[in-house]
């Protein structure tokens, strides 16, 4: 346990600045561009989410995630490049599933950080707005409770400040179901099973569908989208891309 | 020193970074969590008094809602305070829409809705819609009234006093149904009971009657050049009993009947007039009133409360007249009352989502207006919901207060925003209704 941890810290520490980078990103730039977006006219009547993303600073959460993605590639393929210190781990004293493992889990934790810092962003936007319009002198502003109003009537903040406990199953599993999928998808191409891909574009497909269900809603109305059978689907992806993953590291399949 | 410091920090870091940011990420989202939900209550709601005391609404409990696609907030407004409860929906489904007249009429998961039959003199075809999360579905059935009118008036045309679907009501499962008929039909009507929806083309014959007669209304003596004769202006459910609210020579006259049985239960005379145009000799002279009439029933009295707009009502003032009829023993008028407001009173896309209850010896009112607010605003969709609460007693106001919501903040944005083109996306506006007034507990 005591070595897994070690390698979990060890795997983090090899994402760790760019983590930070990221967050603090995730957290400043919405904030900035909101700023920028407040000196135009009728600013204060807005609602919230939608000055959040016409100011640019949805486009740059957004951004900062494609860039955790692609931090993901690049740490796991880092091993293979270079000093090869994939060799060398394959090496070490301890079960190939808990290099797996320990990988995953440093994913995890650059997620949730990121995830946080997004919310953290938005949130203090919608401070520095409300501020903005209890200040403004002409006494209109946007509608009271707005936050609220905000997380539960915005298409994109439901997907990333989900409300009840189906959404929020649903945003987990898409996480999970995209950490999972970069790092299958790589130990697929490293070790020359490529159908392994088509299992990747699979969960894509469903994540893009399950994305245009909720940020469509309420319209799909009528829709035959069972949005918790889409999580579990994706979580059955989810177990067998680990699943799938382990085996490969364990056989030393990958080159 | 310091230098070492920094080292030991750095490499604890290192070797343990993980654990304070998983801690400080889930401490936002817990936090975040308990914010936004600790704030599903904090939709504004407050009564303002205008005049005269609110203790006057100690013996009733105010209810409703104020709900868009995703949300619902109830309340329960009592003398001394407000009770909110907010549900942010599973699924956000379609707003449900008021109805307004000319809609197919909803009830339960069904609605109904009424075109002329192909069969017979003078017919008419109920059709039945299947309802799912607001939107209509598809037909279920159709079934046919036959009915022994004729029709004496100009040729383009049939003429009817209300929409059709004003004479439709609905006992349980039971579904009545008498044509809204002017003076300019003879013959027999009247009031239909549905036995079954029919599942054929509405070109196909029936093969077994789909509806019978439960009473028979005879308007032989109807007259068009005078203002003689029976009209229909609608149908209503009081409990078990129907009440027919119709016109005996331009007079309101509400009649009650058994729907079991069809035994008559008595009827009463309004003294008010709806002098419906047409041809034929100058009306009365007299206060009149629009044939277009709101129901609204407390099921708990069996009271019926009948609300009438004023004809004569000046450009910048709106007479309504609220007539409560009790059904319980006998039909009587218990309760006449005339209401005037300032401006034109009218309610938010046409619905009437308001409430009127007589009871405890008092008329209370719940009103939405839908109020042009004071910056110059083209679309109505985008004007000012206002809620009015009123009591009467003796025909004396008691109490007038406005219960002041957040909701208008909603059409702030599009209202300076909202260009020529403007389409309102109407799942993101909330909206008040389901308002009722019952006894306190």
């Amino acid at each position: 346990m005591k070595s897994w941890y070690r390698l979990w810290q060890y795997e983090f520490s090899l994402l760790f600045r760019g983590t930070l980078l990221l967050a603090i990103g995730a957290v400043v730039t919405p904030l900035l561009f909101l700023h920028a977006e407040m000196g135009k006219d009728y600013a204060e009547i807005r609602r919230y989410e939608h000055l959040f993303a016409e100011s640019g600073a949805l486009a740059s959460l957004l951004v900062y995630f494609v860039a955790l993605l692609a931090l993901f590639l690049k740490s796991i393929y880092s091993g293979y490049w270079g000093g090869k210190s994939m060799y060398a781990m394959l090496t070490l004293p301890v079960r190939r599933e808990s290099l797996y493992l320990g990988k995953l889990a440093a994913f995890a934790v650059s997620m949730l950080v990121f995830w946080a810092a997004s919310v953290l962003g938005i949130w203090l936007g919608f401070g520095l707005l409300d501020d903005r319009v209890l200040h403004a002198t002409n006494g209109i502003g946007i509608p009271a409770n707005g936050m609220f109003l905000a997380v539960i009537r915005s298409d994109y903040l439901r997907l990333i400040i989900p409300y009840g406990w189906q959404g929020l199953l649903s945003t987990i599993s898409i996480g999970t179901a995209v950490t999972t999928g970069i790092y299958y998808g790589v130990l697929c191409e490293r070790s020359k099973r490529y159908w392994g891909l088509f299992l990747v574009a699979g969960s894509l497909f469903l994540v893009i569908r399950v994305l245009i269900y909720r940020i469509g809603l309420p319209h799909p109305y009528l829709t035959d989208f069972n949005l918790n059978a889409s999580s579990v689907a994706l979580l059955i992806f989810v177990l067998w891309f680990a699943g799938h993953s382990i085996r490969l590291m364990r056989r030393g399949a990958i080159v | 020193m310091r230098r070492d410091g920094v080292a030991r920090v750095k490499r604890l870091l290192k070797r343990h970074a993980a654990l304070p940011l998983i801690a400080i990420g889930l401490a936002i989202l817990i936090i975040l969590y308990f914010q936004i939900s600790g704030a599903r209550n904090n939709g504004k709601l407050e009564l303002v008094d205008l005049y005269g005391d609110r203790s006057a609404l100690r013996d009733v409990v105010l209810s409703g809602y104020v709900q868009d696609s995703y949300h619902r907030m109830s309340f329960e407004l009592t003398e001394d305070k407000i009770d909110k409860e907010t549900v942010v929906f599973g699924k956000p489904s379609q707003p449900i829409a008021n109805y307004s007249p000319g809609m197919p009429l909803p009830s339960g998961d069904m609605a109904y809705q009424i075109f002329p039959g192909f069969y017979a003199g003078i017919g008419f075809e109920i059709q039945a819609w299947r309802m799912q999360e607001g939107y209509r579905m598809n037909v279920e059935g159709t079934a046919l009234v036959e009915t022994a009118l004729q029709y004496k008036g100009t040729a383009d045309g049939y003429s009817f006093s209300n929409h059709q679907e004003k004479g439709l009501a609905f006992v349980g499962e039971r579904i009545f149904y008498v044509p809204p008929t002017t003076r300019y039909y003879t013959g027999k009507s009247g009031i239909y009971e549905v036995l079954r929806f029919g599942d054929r083309n509405s070109m196909q014959k029936p093969e077994e009657d789909e509806t019978r007669v439960l009473v028979e209304l005879n308007m032989e003596g109807n007259r068009q050049e005078a203002w003689q004769g029976l009209e229909i202006l609608g149908l209503e459910a009081v409990g078990d009993k129907l009440a027919l609210i119709a016109l005996e020579d331009g007079e309101i006259v509400v009649s009650g009947y058994d729907s079991e049985t069809g035994d008559s239960l008595g009827r009463v005379r309004l003294a008010e007039y709806v002098y419906m145009l047409g041809q034929g000799t100058e009306p009365p002279k007299a206060d009149d009133y629009y044939e277009d009439y709101e129901a609204y029933v407390d099921e708990d009295l069996g009271v019926l409360n009948l609300k009438f707009y004023n004809t004569g009502s000046p450009e910048n003032e709106t007479r309504h007249m609220v007539a409560s009829i009790s059904m319980k023993d006998e039909v009587k008028l218990i309760n006449k009352q005339e209401l005037s407001y300032k401006g034109r009173d009218r309610s938010p896309s046409g619905a009437s989502n308001n409430w009127f209850s007589f009871r405890n010896g008092r008329l209370y009112v719940m009103k939405v207006s839908s109020v042009e607010p004071e910056m110059y605003t083209l679309f109505e969709g985008l004007y000012d919901q206002q809620v009015m609460i009123e009591v009467y007693e003796n025909g004396e106001k008691l109490y007038a207060g406005e219960l002041r919501t957040d909701v208008n903040d909603d059409v702030i944005e599009d209202r300076y925003l909202a260009s020529t083109h403007f389409q309102q996306e109407r799942s993101e506006y909330r909206e008040i209704g389901g308002l009722r007034i019952g006894n306190a507990k």
